[in-house]
């Protein structure tokens, strides 16, 4: 019987078999690309690369990451599904080849990150000690925009490393440090003043953004923030409090600035101005509404018509390409990640584990949320990006980098219930 | 290839998009849906996964009963409420009585709100460590600690054993398919 | 722990519910908005292409819009009559929004992305031709009225056939030549906002006009107020004002035919005031302000009527169409046309007929209802009433000898100045079964609606009588 329940509890752990999620995922990419390179004449040697290097990679990155660490690879081969699907739509709406490019190579940086990201939540023993350091090193980067970067776009969140090459917005590379600290000063369900440091770090970071008027960011950090505090202390009358408190700001903020006046009129009704301020969400729907249930085809639409289609509205240019079908199933997936993360944050054996696996998962869901939700006037815009598809280096690293420590833990989790096994047989052997 | 030929080939295949995005989207839900199941068959034979250890009651009565043995898992909360992690059901002990937590050098119990925590000296303290084999007061019951590990050490990555490879014919280590899993997983074999 | 697992495991349900709820909301609104957003004038997609442009004929089978062999759009040889149907038809830019060209491109150029018809024409090696758009506009009445529109005015005129809901003729001026755009740049000698379809698109203080809706609201509130008697001194004081009317007239005793065939400001202003602002509302709304009119043919801008009666002269200038209220011309037409029609607005088609390039007709216009605005009765009271301020009141330049034309004038208020004229308004028909027609008339900056706006509003009746019988 002992025998017989070990290997029970051995054929429970397996992970399913995810052969079949890889092909499937390998085809779609490897077809999309090609159709893709026959949009010039006569083919597109760039995408006909792509079309052989990404399967490749995804496969690659798969079954190297799952033989490392005990990793979820449903995880691993969904987020590389994502990121694919940013360069491929990329590929075939941007005007500059060198953008879909550019992101393939921000994307293999980013797959270094997520192994940067698994090796460092594994080696990480002392949260705790980390915590004021880290803190003192997040305000910094946050700050440094003030004096390295410049205003782009209405807001100056950004760090010119090569002119016009190569640009970083720290807010995004924020987010994971800012989980984890949030993470490992929220642990232990501490009463609230030991909460306390905390929130006022995560308080001034807010102020910080609101001072840069990245109010998506802010956005963003504020509700993760609250969702984390809530997780760990079950505190209604604070959580309310905050959640209160961030409400009468809200409304502050659509007294006293302008241009979140503009944004929410725009939201209001965009096709009263629909040449200046509400082309952008005009443009958009138009585009939603050509791609009717399957698209209009693969470089068959006109995307480009969208402002900012390659990172605001990326939603919309695919959309429009590939159809209101296969939009919704790119939020299933969006929905299956969250949930598979958060299975991983239920799994984990400390609670710093569990709350960082629970405030990616969070922050990935409500920024998915954000965004999605601008891109089809159910809310006003606020200048997130999807995540993974978006255009952009440092949210895109960024978010590979909290998909490592999600990865990370997830590994731990594994490795945990490995342990778990092992002493039920040392268990059962001792004590029966 | 000619505009005509590619308009069509870009028409056609927006179909088989949606499907291969549905056929994904399916297959990773049926992969989730199947890791909830399992891992739920393993909580119900193994409830206390995260076992690092187990406190045996020395001294106690009502419900608390001397032998009687609660698992401890890596970090949690000790009392008698339903959502205690280590559940002793007796009348000194609070809801919420304490937290504890493993550490490298033992498992470190804190006292919550003024909860009545003893050393094993019979002193009153807020926060202690207990060793393996140390024992302390919780309102009235006094336990003892028992760690599986030595000293509860944690960070040993343990040697995963092929432990999440699917099951070969007879040795762990089969030859990995192109895909990492063993060929011989079958779709079928766990239901 | 558990707490903690707990506490996510909510939040985590919660995070899904809104997933589930954002993608329910996304796909339900893009399945029945996406083809309305996606008809919008300003969706370019269309242009470029590379099929064969189909033909745009009006009613009676006059080409408006044809492609030549070799590739050219032609439009009317006449510049006055081209003109006259700038808006209407469009451009090849898509300057003009709302024009056939534009708003009907995917037809007329067949690009319905279907692939079955794709590889029909891949295969049989024929070139696309798009379909061709057979119009219920009458281009003979349109470019008589647009000729008989006041120089160097500007607005707008409408005519229907209250019965089948059919557009017969559309003129917006200022209006501007679409073989101008042929070349592809905009023009920059044409006025501001030419391409502007008025009817549709201008909205409007429409004045005494509306006091047919309030009339509508008022009988249907009490049918017993055709009994009562009014007294209009010229003016009637009410909370924080009073209201006086046009030209110091002051209209002694009268009922309430009357009030409306004089235009009395005092009797419709205390009507207003005795209705308050919840039936007077709702009856606008009946009558479709307020509303999002989106037809099958094509959209017209909202009309509105104040929502909330911030205080009383709100209100009461809102029962002679002052204040907040905003009408388009086209609406306008619409609601005098269901009066005639027995209270049944009924829904306006533009598009008489649809042809694929094989010559198979795709759509046909039909008749239908859109609501039945207000009762038989009631609407035969209003009737009765505007037949009466044509024979003897304000609309008396709109007679046609040997018809029964009925009108309401208006002229309405758009500046505290008092130097700026007003808006000349008209709305009426003939209540001819035989010859069912609604105008609605509206001079910008052209004074007396009696003076300015009848009298092209009668051009126009007579004109469509002759021309369409």
């Amino acid at each position: 019987m002992r025998r017989a329940s070990v290997e029970n509890m051995r054929k429970a752990l397996m992970r399913s078999n995810t052969r079949l999620l890889l092909s499937a995922v390998m085809l779609f990419q490897f077809s999309a690309m090609l159709l893709i390179a026959f949009q010039e004449r006569p083919y597109d040697a760039q995408a006909l690369i792509l079309a052989a290097a990404i399967p490749a990679a995804t496969w690659l990155v798969t079954m190297l990451f799952g033989k490392i660490w005990p990793v979820d690879r449903a995880i691993v081969i969904l987020a590389m599904l994502l990121c694919s699907v940013g360069v491929i739509t990329l590929s075939d709406i941007a005007r500059a080849k060198s953008t879909p490019l550019t992101q393939a190579i921000y994307a293999a940086v980013g797959v270094g990150a997520m192994a940067f990201g698994i090796a460092f939540i594994r080696g990480l023993k002392n949260w705790k000690r980390l915590v004021v350091p880290g803190m003192v090193l997040c305000l910094l980067a946050l700050l440094s925009p003030w004096v390295l970067g410049r205003w782009q776009y209405g807001a100056r969140n950004w760090i010119v490393l090569v002119q016009d090459k190569l640009t970083i917005q720290p807010s995004e590379f924020m987010k994971p440090a800012l989980i984890l600290i949030l993470a490992a000063g929220f642990s232990g369900r501490p009463r609230f003043l030991k909460c306390a440091p905390t929130i006022a770090f995560a308080a001034l970071c807010c102020g910080v953004l609101l001072s840069q008027r990245d109010l998506g960011a802010l956005l963003l950090y504020f509700l993760t923030t609250v969702l984390m505090y809530f997780a760990a202390t079950s505190n209604w009358v604070v959580t309310l409090g905050g959640l209160g408190l961030g409400g009468a700001a809200a409304v502050i903020a659509y007294r006293a600035f302008p241009y979140v006046q503009t944004r929410v009129a725009i939201w209001k009704n965009p096709w009263i101005d629909p040449l200046e301020s509400g082309h952008q969400i005009v443009q958009a729907l138009i585009a939603i509404g050509s791609g009717g249930l399957f698209g209009m085809g693969l470089g068959l639409g006109r995307p480009r018509n969208i402002p900012l289609y390659h990172s605001d509205f990326i939603f919309a240019a695919i959309a429009e390409e590939f159809g209101l079908v296969l939009s919704i199933c790119l939020l299933a997936i969006y929905v299956l990640v969250i949930l598979r993360g958060m299975v991983v944050a239920m799994n984990a054996r400390t609670s710093f584990h569990s709350l960082a696996a629970f405030g990616i998962v969070a922050m990935l869901g409500l920024q998915t949320m954000l965004i999605v939700g601008g891109n089809t006037k159910l809310i006003p815009l606020t200048g997130v990006t999807l995540p993974l598809v978006s255009a952009g280096g440092s949210s895109l690293v960024s978010t590979f980098l909290s998909f490592g420590i999600l990865l990370g833990i997830s590994s731990l989790n594994a490795e945990d219930e490995a342990k778990d096994i092992e002493r039920m047989e040392l268990r059962e052997e001792v004590f029966s | 290839m000619s505009d005509g030929l590619y308009e069509i080939l870009a028409l056609a295949a927006r179909y088989f998009f949606a499907a291969l995005f549905l056929l994904i989207v399916l297959r990773a839900a049926r992969i989730t849906l199947r890791d909830g199941r399992r891992a739920k068959k393993l909580r119900r034979w193994a409830p206390e996964t995260g076992l690092s250890g187990e406190l045996m009651v020395v001294e106690g009565d009502e419900r608390a009963k001397r032998g009687m043995r609660y698992p401890v898992i890596r970090e949690g909360v000790l009392g008698s409420g339903r959502a205690a992690d280590v559940r002793i059901r007796h009348s000194s002990v609070r809801n919420r009585h304490a937290r504890f937590e493993l550490t490298e050098d033992g498992l470190l119990v804190t006292a919550l709100e003024g909860a009545r925590l003893l050393s094993s000296e019979g002193r009153r303290a807020r926060k202690l460590l207990a060793r393996d084999g140390d024992s302390f007061w919780v309102g009235k019951v006094r336990l003892m600690l028992v760690l599986i590990d030595a000293a509860g050490r944690e960070g040993e990555i343990a040697a995963d054993d092929g432990l999440f490879d699917a099951p070969a014919e007879a040795t762990m280590d089969s030859p990995d398919g192109l895909f990492g899993d063993s060929d011989e997983l079958d779709e079928d074999f766990y239901e | 722990m558990r707490e903690l697992r707990g506490k996510m495991r909510l939040i985590g349900t919660l995070i899904v519910c809104l997933f589930i709820g954002l993608g329910a909301w996304y796909g339900m609104t893009v399945y029945s908005q996406g083809s309305i957003w996606a008809s919008n004038p300003y969706n370019q997609r269309s242009s470029g292409s590379t099929a064969h442009m189909g033909d745009i004929s009006d009613r009676d089978g006059n080409l408006l819009a044809h492609t030549a062999a070799d590739g050219t759009r032609e439009y009317m040889p006449n510049e006055n009559v081209r003109r006259a149907l700038s808006q209407t038809v469009g451009d090849q830019m898509g300057m003009s929004g709302t024009g056939v060209e534009n708003y009907y491109s995917s037809t007329l150029l067949n690009i319905s992305g279907s692939l079955v018809d794709r590889l029909r024409s891949a295969f049989s090696g024929a070139e696309r031709v798009g379909g061709s758009i057979q119009l219920t506009i009458d281009a003979e009445l349109t470019s008589y009225i647009a000729s008989a529109f006041p120089d160097g005015k500007k607005g707008a005129v409408c005519v229907i056939n209250y019965r089948t809901g059919e557009v017969l003729s559309w003129v917006s001026m200022p209006n501007y030549d679409p073989v101008d755009l042929l070349d592809g740049r905009a023009d920059d000698n044409v006025e501001d906002t030419a391409y502007l379809n008025r009817c549709l698109q201008g909205l409007y203080t429409p004045g005494s006009t509306f006091k047919i809706v309030t009339l509508a609201a008022a009988l249907e509130a009490d049918p017993n107020a055709l009994n009562q008697r009014f007294t209009c001194s010229g003016s009637w004081d009410y909370e924080g004002g009073k209201i006086v009317c046009a030209g110091g007239a002051v209209h002694g005793e009268l009922d309430l035919r009357t009030a409306l065939a004089e235009s009395c400001n005092v009797t419709f202003g205390k009507l207003a005031y005795q209705l308050g602002a919840e039936r007077l509302r709702a009856t606008a709304e009946r009558f479709g302000l307020n509303e999002n009119l989106k037809f099958g043919d094509f959209m017209i801008y909202n009309s509105a009527f104040p929502v909330s009666a911030r205080n009383v002269g709100g209100l009461v200038w809102a029962g002679v169409g002052q204040g907040e209220v905003l009408v388009t011309p086209m609406h306008m037409a619409m609601i005098a046309g269901s009066v005639a029609n027995g209270g049944m607005m009924m829904k306006p088609v533009l598009v008489k007929r649809i042809e694929n390039s094989l010559g198979i007709a795709t759509h046909t216009g039909a008749p239908s209802l859109y609501r039945q605005v207000t009762s038989a009765s009631v609407a035969d009271v209003i009737t009765q009433s505007m037949y009466q301020a044509v024979r003897s009141g304000t609309a008396s330049k709109a007679a046609i000898p040997g018809y029964t034309v009925c009108g309401k004038t208006g002229s309405a208020e758009t500046s505290d100045d008092k130097s700026v004229a007003t808006n000349a308004w008209f709305a009426g028909f003939v209540a001819d079964p035989e010859h069912p027609y609604a105008v609605a008339v509206v001079v910008e900056r052209g004074g007396a609606g009696g003076t300015v706006a009848a009298p092209i509003a009668q051009k126009a009746l007579k004109k469509a009588i002759e021309v369409i019988g």
